[in-house]
């Protein structure tokens, strides 16, 4: 009876090399990109409505719209940019949705394997201990984990190349909005440094006032031959200066502050506007990785959405 | 803040206003506010000063209404066609969700099969082999083993 079995393992030898060389497609990096890219849409999108609420906005006559107001930009801001989180969440589920179809493929492995084990088990039970070799069950588990991740690679293919027309035109949607994002996000740090600015300005005007007055002080105190009156006039003038100190050092860091904020904003805003176009290149990959059964090259998708990360972080730690 | 005197200033703000046109993108306008903002930054706060810092605040902020109204109108105006899309990727992501639960009821029907037919066949054998048939209990034992590699053929053809 062996004989039988043995021509059979020839049969499913011929079939593993036949299957073997399918490739369960690896959807992950896609995945994490595009969580990673969602939080970016929302972060960015919340920077600019914090910085749209920091100050006062006013109408064409000048009087201030209350925050509270639907008609504050930023209201109206937050209602457009919901649309863009659940457009980002859309791509999530579907992101999500292939891993779901990948994995359901990868357990396979399992269940074909105890699958296997169990009529094994028959077979050597019902012969003696003469059934299937171990190698014979190790190839019909091959054989049914590569059956089914056959059909699952076909689902992820189907779901990818309908896909992918809408991802590069969802990604340059996402690329347009996230500059336009930039534009309002960068105009409205004009005011916020411009508040900065005014809130000491009267006394900064008074401080240069003062540099300039000592300057000429010291000239005529070199002139006068450093007379009891020049000098008393430049550690008058000097003393004024050095209580300007403290105020000024607080101007100074206060503005530096919004600068360093402003910067790491444009940063996040940078970095996410460059791996949209990543992104949009890695569901591509991913197509044809399927179709020509290779991995994916994701490494300039992992780079791009690893600085995004960074940049994303930073903003939000302030 | 420079040594600037009035007229200096005044000429720095009609240079800097005489760059507004309507044919500007709004990204130029914000470039624009820029200058404003640094030309502000070097007027002393003085009150010959108060006018010239009136007009380039108030330009300033006529300049940051247009920009929010344009860049927020720009993004309304892709809101449709991205609903169109967002549309068709919860279709796609419908269907794949619904493909990875086949998928998985597909491993689950190998089971199930290749256990029913596993069961029937060598409860026939062990029928053959009660009844002290060995010559039946051999040949059902092939067509056992006969089924269990075949059932293993087929699963990788069906799949």
């Amino acid at each position: 009876m062996n004989y039988v079995i043995q021509n059979k393992a020839v049969i499913f030898c011929l079939l593993v090399l036949t299957t073997a060389g399918c490739q369960m497609p690896n959807v992950q990096p896609f995945a994490d990109a595009t969580a990673q890219l969602r939080q970016a849409v929302i972060t960015t999108g919340n920077l600019t409505i914090a910085a749209m609420r920091a100050t006062p906005y006013t109408d064409d006559e000048s009087n201030v719209i209350p925050l509270n107001s639907e008609n504050h930009p930023a209201n109206r801001l937050t209602d457009i940019w919901a649309e863009r989180t659940r457009a980002m969440d859309t791509l999530v589920n579907y992101s999500d949705s292939l891993a779901q179809v990948v994995d359901a493929g990868k357990s396979a492995e399992k269940t074909a394997s105890n699958l296997v084990n169990s009529i094994s088990n028959i077979a050597d039970t019902m012969t003696g201990g003469e059934g299937f070799s171990d190698e014979t069950g190790a190839l019909a588990t091959l054989i049914v984990k590569y059956g089914v991740q056959l059909k699952a690679a076909h689902a992820v293919d189907q779901a990818v190349t309908a896909a992918h027309p809408v991802i590069a035109g969802i990604g340059k949607i996402v690329k347009k909005d996230l500059s336009s994002l930039a534009i309002l996000y960068n105009n409205e740090y004009v005011d916020i440094l411009d508040n900065i600015d005014e809130e000491y300005g009267v006394r900064n005007t008074y401080r240069m006032d003062l540099i300039k007055k000592v300057t000429v002080a010291r000239v005529d105190m070199l002139e006068a031959d450093f007379s009891n009156e020049s000098v008393a006039e430049v550690s008058k003038i000097e003393k004024l200066l050095a209580a300007t100190e403290k105020d000024h050092q607080e101007f100074t860091a206060k503005m530096q502050a919004a600068k360093t904020n402003h910067h790491e904003g444009q940063r996040a805003f940078a970095t996410a506007i460059n791996a949209v176009d990543f992104w949009i290149a890695a569901h591509k990959e991913l197509h044809l990785a399927i179709r020509e059964n290779r991995r994916p090259n994701v490494q300039l998708l992992l780079t791009a959405i690893q600085e995004v990360k960074i940049a994303v972080d930073n903003v939000r730690e302030h | 803040m420079s040594n600037q005197n009035f007229e200096d200033m005044a000429r720095g703000l009609q240079s800097i206003l005489g760059k507004i046109k309507t044919s500007l993108t709004s990204q130029q306008r914000v470039q624009i506010r820029e200058e404003l903002s640094n030309f502000m930054s070097e007027l002393p706060y003085k009150p010959q000063y108060e006018k010239i810092r009136q007009i380039a605040k108030t330009t300033s902020q006529k300049l940051r209404r247009e920009i929010t109204e344009s860049v927020l109108d720009d993004l309304s105006s892709r809101n449709e066609e991205l609903a169109g899309y967002v549309s068709i990727i919860a279709a796609i992501t419908n269907k794949a969700d619904a493909d990875a639960k086949i998928v998985r009821m597909e491993t689950v029907k190998l089971a199930v099969d290749a256990a029913t037919k596993a069961i029937t066949s060598a409860k026939a054998v062990k029928k053959a082999i009660a009844d002290d048939d060995l010559q039946i209990a051999g040949d059902q034992l092939e067509a056992l083993m006969e089924i269990l590699t075949d059932l293993l053929v087929d699963l990788a053809k069906s799949s």
